[in-house]
């Protein structure tokens, strides 16, 4: 029943009202998913399991609303997350403004402990581009962030987009702790262990497990 | 002789029957007389007079010493005679245990046997009797007059002591001494002092309540005849004026003076004082809150003030120095305004009747309203904050070392002790639940339920399953709730210090985080408690989720039914915390006061936010459902509208969230974090439901359109402190339910609080 130590992340989904934030999530996660396994918020909130190099990852995916008359609700909603998905249309530019705008934001409030993906979506429209591939690429890597292109349509490149997302969040909570000397610190709530069976809450140094059989 | 009276009839004597006492001088003279109801010891120099019923006599077994020896006790004399021959004393124990005989039976009013004097072994005297007796030598009794069981010569068992200065006790005896549960009586010139209470040893002892002849009332834990352990002192009385020290203690108690923490409140002067105690005085770190909206932290030597001090006002200004006397600013310091400009110098004089500065004018360098993720304010507080107030787990100890010695541990040694083994505490827990039985007999009042005896998981089993664990809560609920359990008397204790300190005066919005404080650390020092009882819960602060509980037994004990959740993501009913089980039966007690210093702190961005909700509330569903920007297929009205005619309208617009909307407004009746998350997520289940049933497809929510139609049904449900409901379940929900759906769905609340905020009135 024990299974072995995994990471929960939480990842906010952040992107202007049209950019398709939820069709790629539903791309993402539909391998997996069936009607069964929707949550009440369905495309709102997402578990998804995954695999990296031998370490569980869990990701907690929230999806944001993106109306602009929405948009001073952003702190609330990244308070406390490891990674974030920025997601622009690459045929409308003001999208793009506006994920400038959330990498800004992020940086001030949470620095660089989070994760930053910045994704084109919509490359099935490639005639339409406004934004160049140059222009995005070397945005990204001005401000410590991946880029990607996808579409999710073909479900282009949405994949690989999460499992590098998740790998990089996986080395930002090694270094950070790390850096707090082997454990994981109050702050840092997404470096602490999560397990499926047993979890500890336990901030403190030694990490002492209790089964769900006997302790005594 | 003296001793002629109508009824009494001499039985024998000592002239007849030889009788000496032993180790008497050679030339002194003793005369031994029995008669029917007294003993009599005539000696040269006078005679002593022994009531029978209170003779217990003793054959003493032939030695060097002593031969045909036999032994009689007095309460307050004891007798050692010898006889010459066996067969002497053999005549006079039977004399003298006929006539105790006939003297006990006859006080009792039994009927005399008649053939008492043929039987030739008479009964022994009865060990255990009724009888009454003046004390007449020196000694705690003197004077009294008892009357009431004894056993051996000795006070045991009910009985009553009349001094003849008025003194009266009533109550039990043990081994001649008060023990057990009594009232002591005493008439002083200003009034009368009483206690009522259990006793050890002749001393008070153990939990009573003493009022004192002036009206002051004592009332809790006694040691040896003084007030020591947690105890209430009230001292003085609100209604007389010409006493301005009206005053209520709650704390701790050692040697009859305050030491430890204690809460004090001055009634008269509306102020408080929370913190440490030693000889009576404030030592040590502590609070003071005022009436007038003052916080004031600081360390005290021996009732003063020393060291620098932090004092707070209603707004956020605050200053950080030197103090004298009271809470008079005098020295040097830093006063900081609420926009962060401060002054640094020196000050001298209260807020309240204005401060002399001297000093040097700093103004703010940028403005620090930074919006942290909306985080309540707590960046207002100055760094210092909390620093010098006495941690929760330091409060109230007293209370946790009683329920700890009622439960077998040696508290003497370390604190918290270790634990006991889980047998030897329910032996305990049975015998105090037995005690407070058969002292509530003899107080006649109410019966203690019998089940509280009952182990609730007697099988032992290596594994908590979900019918255990049931089971366990069921009887903890059960015991919190009985005053005579152990763990009923610390909740009620709790409660009671609970609002001792937050109630009144205590409802300072500054407070607020020690009582959060003081939450958790009731938490976290109950459960190893209930630990030692249940071994078989988990660990505090590890928690652990059983294999999947069996459905049917889930299902019909969680208060809703979840939707299946993927694995992972927690949700209460399978994880066991400390906070999961005890802070639903520790949070209704207290919630009043502590909701009371939530919504007080909320109290500006609540009202912002309940001006907008009646503004909007007067609008119409259509106008206020495109006001919120809901996209038009989930308004949900059409279909009545073009059904009905217009009259009818207004009547079934309404009905579309209306399940949803009663859903969320019964989050300000529950009283933990854990029900109100769960009406969170039971009004997310209601609004899909609608939905999907509307849209007859299978409709995958994104939060754009999800937003608006929650935002609709918050502003519809009308929660009056909901910016108090939210930061309540922010501070007290527990931490592993923060990644999962709970998590989004309360966060998403949240947002529409905020949201309705930075919206225009209309």
């Amino acid at each position: 029943m024990a299974s072995s130590g995994g990471h929960t992340f939480k990842v906010v989904l952040l992107g202007e009202g049209a950019v398709g934030k939820t069709s790629l999530l539903l791309r993402f996660v539909e391998n997996k998913f069936n009607d069964k396994h929707l949550t009440t918020l369905q495309a709102s909130f997402l578990n998804k399991k995954m695999n990296i190099g031998g370490k569980r990852v869990n990701l907690a995916i929230w999806d944001t609303a993106g109306q602009e008359r929405f948009h001073a609700l952003g702190p609330i909603y990244y308070r406390d997350s490891n990674g974030a998905v920025l997601v622009y249309d690459i045929t409308d530019e003001d999208s793009f403004l506006k994920v400038k705008n959330w990498v800004k934001e992020l940086r001030k409030m949470l620095g660089n402990e989070i994760s930053l993906c910045i994704v084109g979506n919509k490359v099935d429209l490639e005639n339409d581009r406004h934004i160049s591939v140059q222009d995005a690429e070397s945005y990204a890597a001005s401000v410590g962030a991946r880029h990607y292109h996808t579409s999710a349509k073909l479900n282009k490149g949405i994949e690989e987009m999460f499992l590098d997302l998740s790998k990089s969040m996986l080395e930002q909570s090694n270094t950070h702790s790390a850096a707090s000397g082997g454990s994981s610190a109050p702050g840092s709530r997404g470096g602490s262990t999560r397990r499926q069976v047993v979890t500890i809450v336990d901030d403190d140094d030694r990490p002492e497990r209790r089964g769900c059989c006997s302790s005594s | 002789e003296a001793l002629k009276s109508p009824c009494r009839r001499l039985l024998k004597d000592s002239k007849s029957c030889p009788l000496q006492l032993h180790l008497a001088g050679r030339f002194s003279s003793h005369l031994f007389l029995l008669f029917s109801d007294v003993f009599v010891h005539v000696s040269y120099s006078g005679h002593q007079v022994f009531p029978l019923a209170t003779i217990w006599i003793e054959t003493i077994s032939d030695t060097d010493q002593i031969k045909n020896g036999i032994s009689l006790t007095m309460p307050e004399d004891a007798l050692t005679l010898t006889a010459v021959q066996a067969a002497d004393k053999g005549e006079w124990m039977w004399a003298i245990k006929q006539a105790i005989c006939d003297a006990v039976t006859e006080r009792k009013n039994l009927p005399r046997s008649s053939s008492s004097s043929s039987s030739s072994t008479p009964r022994p005297p009865p060990q255990d009797r009724h009888a009454c007796y003046t004390f007449k030598k020196p000694g705690p009794y003197k004077d009294a007059k008892y009357e009431g069981m004894w056993k051996n010569s000795k006070l045991h068992g009910q009985g009553k002591l009349t001094w003849p200065d008025g003194r009266e006790f009533r109550g039990t005896f043990h081994e001649g001494m008060q023990d057990g549960w009594g009232t002591m009586t005493t008439p002083l010139p200003e009034g009368m002092e009483v206690y009522e209470g259990r006793w050890k040893m002749g001393k008070m002892h153990g939990n009573g309540c003493l009022r004192y002849a002036n009206g002051d009332l004592y009332e809790g834990h006694f040691q040896e005849g003084k007030k020591w352990g947690h105890g209430v002192f009230r001292q003085g009385r609100i209604n007389i004026a010409s006493n301005p020290e009206a005053t209520v203690y709650i704390g701790e108690w050692v040697n009859d003076r305050k030491q430890g923490f204690g809460v004090l409140e001055y009634l008269t002067r509306g102020e408080k004082f929370m913190g440490m105690w030693m000889d009576d005085n404030r030592h040590g770190n502590g609070i003071i809150v005022s009436l007038d909206g003052i916080y004031f932290e600081g360390n005290f030597i021996h009732g003063k003030i020393s060291g620098n001090g932090l004092l707070m006002t209603e707004d956020a200004t605050y200053y950080e120095g030197q103090f004298s006397g009271g809470t008079n600013l005098s020295g040097k310091g830093t006063l900081t305004m609420p926009n962060n400009d401060r002054i640094e110098g020196t000050f001298y004089g209260s807020f309240s009747d204005g401060v002399k500065v001297t000093g040097t004018f700093h103004k703010a360098q940028e403005p620090t309203n930074e919006r942290k993720g909306f985080s309540h304010n707590v960046s207002t507080l100055p760094s210092t904050f909390g620093q010098m107030s006495v941690s929760a787990d330091r409060k109230w100890q007293a209370l946790f070392a009683h329920c700890y010695s009622l439960l077998g541990c040696d508290v003497s040694l370390t604190f918290p002790p270790p634990p006991v083994r889980p047998d030897k505490a329910w032996q305990r827990v049975a015998a105090v639940l037995a005690m407070a039985k058969k002292v509530q007999k003899e107080r006649s009042s109410n019966y203690i339920s019998d089940d509280l005896e009952t182990i609730p998981v007697s099988t032992p089993c290596d594994r908590l399953t979900t019918e255990h664990y049931h089971k366990m809560k069921g009887y903890i609920a059960k015991a919190i709730d009985s005053p005579a359990h152990p763990l009923g008397q610390l909740f009620e204790a709790l409660v009671d210090v609970y609002r001792a300190s937050y109630v009144g005066v205590g409802a300072h919005q500054r407070l607020l985080t020690h009582a959060v404080n003081e939450v958790k650390s009731y938490i976290s020092r109950i459960y190893p408690i209930i630990r030692s009882a249940f071994v078989l819960l988990i660990d505090f602060k590890a928690f652990v989720s059983w294999s999947a509980p069996p459905c049917a037994s889930s299902s019909t004990q969680r208060p809703c039914t979840l939707a299946p959740l993927t694995s992972s993501t927690p949700s209460p009913g399978c994880i066991v915390t400390a906070a999961g089980l005890l802070l639903p039966l520790l949070l209704p007690k207290i919630y009043p006061p502590l909701f009371t210093l939530f919504a007080l702190h909320n109290e500006r961005e609540d009202e912002k936010y309940w001006r907008r909700i009646r503004h909007w509330n007067k609008q119409s569903d259509v106008s206020l459902m495109s006001y919120l920007g809901l996209d038009e297929k989930f308004w949900l009205i059409e279909e009545c509208a073009i059904d009905d005619a217009n009259g009818v309208m207004s009547a079934i617009k309404n009905r579309s969230y209306l399940e949803a909307i009663d859903t969320l407004q019964r989050m300000s009746t529950s009283f933990s974090p854990a029900e109100k998350l769960q009406l969170i997520q039971l009004t997310f289940d209601e609004v899909n439901t609608l939905v999907q049933r509307r849209e007859r497809s299978n409709y995958l929510w994104s939060m754009d359109d999800l937003f608006p139609v929650f935002l609709y049904v918050v502003v519809r449900a009308r929660i009056q402190h909901l910016g108090a409901e939210i930061h309540f379940i922010d501070e007290l929900m527990e931490p592993h339910l923060e990644y999962g759906e709970f998590g989004i769905m309360f966060t998403t609340l949240k947002a529409c609080y905020f949201q309705i905020q930075l919206e225009k009135v209309l």
